[in-house]
């Protein structure tokens, strides 16, 4: 007989942790809402019959967020054979709630009080005998992090569903709701299945309109059963949902006084409260938070001592790319007298570019490290609440924010991510966004630019954080003066978890992940560009004749270059290296670590590259620093990889938003560059006045009217204020 | 005969690649419950339903 077993609670409690250790899966776990937002399966350890299903954190079954329904949907409708109920043991009060609801859906359920280990080490007990009694089910105590009790616990659940033990309803309420419960229940009989009368009783005397909807009730018993509830609510003084919700807080409080002892007074801070104080301050977060992005660029892609990252790249690009693998290639083709073309194909075109990218390995792995240990600690969370503090100014959302967090591994996860926001103009808004983050594909270009034009400077990688973070608040701000944008921002409720000490094996598996996707991503579509990019540079016309070029200035690859290239003559990209950066941008459309490694074979054309390092000084001289910056911040802002470009597609379901969408991030990104090229070239010297520096102008004055004009108000403010002039 | 060593070993590796490319577009990985990294198409929740479940709800 097959047994499912799901496990609900509130989110952050542990869900997740524990599936992965009953069933050896390894979902990922987070420290924001939204990571888990679909149920998994998995089988218990050791069993064939048993299934584990993870659900989304849910804090209530009254759900207003879209990982909620996920939940609700499945233990109403398909009603697993028992529920293991993860609670927090540090916050046992408001994860009872939840608990409470659980009950009353009379499946068999088991309470796991996790961080069993926090709440002794604050010094509290929790007496689960006591908590036992007073909730009519079984209670255990577990560790899912340390594996300290999962096995028990698991054991329980299994034994209470097999037995159907299902625990008497809870005295929750008082007599008057009691009584209206019971009478509800009577006119309800021929509607709902017996075993779950109460929580349908409950949920009709809170007028929940699904509800109402799905038991179809004639329009006699929903005016007997409305009689009773405004009897209710005239006798108590308060709406009906409202009783309900305090009668179950008091029925908790009763609960907690009796079984859990607290060593600290109520309104003792934990060491997370006061780490909180200083990092969520309202004048000391975002500079933290910046302080913060800066320490993480400094050792993944910097040019200090404690640059781990770039010395790992330095040694990948001088030493194992530069010289090892090289090496290895020539003496093979030598010794197999392979021609020039096959060598040239070899050399140049595989291991030139693929080894150009695969030299940045090191500083994602690093920079994917770092912001692993960032996530697992606590802080990430932090960040979206520091950010939805600031977005909210600017009519975004906290809510809309994690899926650019999480757009600094991939845009495509972070694109998807998007789903979970509920409202149709954020969710539009943030997809349209969320590529103006720097992708880890994207770091590749970051540390080539930062590494051959600015001496490895740490500013720069930060600088294109902050400039993609500006982007998207510019964006935010210019777009929601529009009618398809406008309205107020969602709310964004989210429980802040403890700290704690970073999982090795969460930080390390996350890490590998996004950096074995990369290193993939090289030997598969970059492997194959290389190839293409090395034979159209290597060919071309000369004479009228078609043949290997000397020079790839007059290749294939030169011509078409060349064709497109003036449309970005204004960003300064001229000169011999126009077609150069031109057709780098184009091949980033495939992936953004192309940009890199068409640099790769363009540069490493020239018979003196044999080292990393050559490719770099040929770059440095091809390009100034603000050309230089200018060309990073257009590949950084513009259109996305065409994955990202398709998840932009299935997400907006629709051609003309993926559209809008592709051509205004291009839009953003070339006149960022262009006012950046012109005026600040200007203001340094580099550049000459000239009429693009006018158009540069323009353009800013422009930017600067779409974020001060006045927008589109909403119908329902312009109703209120004709309220009020009629009133006067 | 180097040429063609060398051909036959380019030719079989750049086969493998597009086999694999192809093979992980036509089957991307199970939905893992994880959105915050799923990178495929193989979502089975209707997100739209959701969403219109939540509205009509409110």
């Amino acid at each position: 007989m097959e047994i499912k077993i799901a496990l609900a609670g509130n989110p952050n409690s542990g869900k997740t942790t524990l599936f992965n250790n009953l069933t050896g899966s390894r979902q990922r776990v987070g420290n924001w809402p939204g990571v888990t937002v679909e149920k998994k399966e998995g089988s218990l350890k050791g069993t064939n019959d048993v299934t584990i299903q993870d659900l989304p954190g849910i804090y209530s079954l009254s759900p207003y967020s879209l990982e909620e329904v996920v939940s609700r949907n499945y233990l109403v409708n398909e009603k697993p054979d028992a529920i293991l109920n993860i609670v927090d043991g540090t916050n046992i009060e408001r994860n009872l709630y939840l608990t409470t609801q659980l009950l009353e859906l009379q499946i068999p359920v088991v309470v796991a009080v996790n961080m069993i280990d926090l709440v002794e080490r604050n010094g509290d007990m929790i007496d689960l005998n006591r908590l036992a009694q007073e909730l009519g089910c079984p209670v255990m105590a577990i560790s899912a992090l340390k594996g300290k009790g999962t096995k028990e616990v698991a054991a329980k659940a299994v034994e209470v569903a097999k037995k159907h033990q299902v625990a008497l309803i809870p005295d929750i309420y008082d007599k008057t709701v009691v009584s209206a419960l019971s009478k509800i229940q009577s006119e309800l009989q021929t509607h709902i299945d017996d075993s779950m009368a109460r929580w349908y009783s409950v949920k009709v005397f809170e007028r929940d309109e699904r509800i109402d909807e799905f038991l179809k009730l004639t329009d006699d018993k929903k005016s007997k059963i409305e009689l009773l509830i405004k009897k209710v609510e005239e006798a108590l003084d308060d709406d009906a949902e409202s009783i309900i919700t305090s009668q179950r807080y008091d029925y908790i409080g009763t609960i907690v006084q009796h079984a859990v002892k607290k060593k600290g007074s109520k309104h003792e801070l934990s060491v997370s409260d006061k780490i909180d104080k200083i990092v969520t301050n309202r004048i000391l977060a975002l500079p933290i938070f910046i302080l913060v992005m800066y320490v993480v660029y400094t050792i993944a892609m910097g040019g200090t001592s404690i640059s781990i990252g770039t010395i790992g790249t330095d040694w990948a690009n001088d030493v194992l790319f530069g010289d090892i693998v090289p090496n290895f290639f020539d003496g093979i083709l030598t010794s197999l007298h392979v021609n020039g073309v096959l060598y040239g194909l070899i050399m140049d075109g595989i291991v030139g570019g693929v080894g150009a990218v695969l030299g940045f390995v090191p500083q994602i792995l690093v920079l994917f490290l770092l912001l692993s240990i960032m996530e697992d600690v606590g802080y990430m969370s932090r960040v979206a609440f520091i950010m939805d503090r600031i977005f909210r100014r600017f009519g975004l959302s906290g809510k809309s924010f994690i899926p650019m967090l999480v757009a600094t591994g991939c845009g495509v996860p972070g694109i998807m991510a998007s789903r979970t926001i509920e409202q149709d103009r954020d969710r539009k808004m943030t997809i349209m966004t969320t590529g103006f983050i720097p992708c880890g594909a994207k770091m590749p270009i970051i540390g080539l630019f930062a590494g051959a034009v600015f001496g490895g400077s740490s500013l720069v990688a930060t600088s294109a954080f902050v400039i993609g973070i500006a982007a998207v608040i510019i964006s935010g701000i210019i777009l929601k003066k529009f009618k398809s944008f406008a309205g107020e921002p969602a709310p964004f409720v989210m429980e802040l978890p403890a700290y704690h000490l970073p999982s090795a094996g969460n930080v390390l598996r996350a890490t590998w992940e996004r950096g074995w996707s990369f290193i993939k991503r090289a030997g598969t579509v970059i492997l194959l560009s290389s190839i293409i990019l090395w034979f159209l540079q290597g060919f071309g016309f000369t004479n009228g004749q078609f043949g290997m070029v000397e020079d790839n200035n007059t290749s294939l690859l030169a011509d078409i270059g060349n064709a497109i290239a003036l449309i970005f003559a204004p960003l300064g990209w001229v000169g011999d290296m126009a077609w150069k950066a031109t057709v780098a941008t184009f091949t980033g459309l495939i992936a953004k670590e192309e940009v890199v490694n068409t640099f790769g074979v363009l540069y490493n054309f020239s018979e003196v590259s044999e080292e990393g390092n050559e490719i770099w000084t040929l770059i440095a001289q091809d390009f100034t620093p603000i050309a230089a910056y200018s060309f990073m911040i257009f590949n950084l802002l513009c259109a996305p990889c065409f994955a990202a470009m398709g998840a932009i597609r299935r997400e907006m379901n629709n051609t003309k938003w993926t559209l809008a969408a592709i051509g205004y991030m291009c839009l953003f990104a070339y006149v960022s560059a262009l006012i950046v090229y012109q005026l600040v070239g200007l203001a340094i010297g580099e550049v000459a006045f000239n009429f693009w520096t006018i158009v540069a102008l323009a353009l800013l004055i422009g930017v600067i009217y779409l974020l001060f004009r006045p927008g589109y108000k909403p119908k329902s403010e312009a109703l209120d204020l004709k309220g009020m002039q009629t009133a006067k | 005969m180097g040429d063609v060593i060398v051909l036959i070993v380019l030719v079989l590796i750049i086969g493998l690649v597009i086999r694999s490319m192809y093979r992980q577009r036509k089957n991307p990985k199970e939905c893992t419950g994880d959105c915050t990294t799923c990178g495929t198409s193989s979502c089975k929740v209707d997100w739209d339903l959701i969403r219109k479940d939540i509205r009509e709800q409110k």
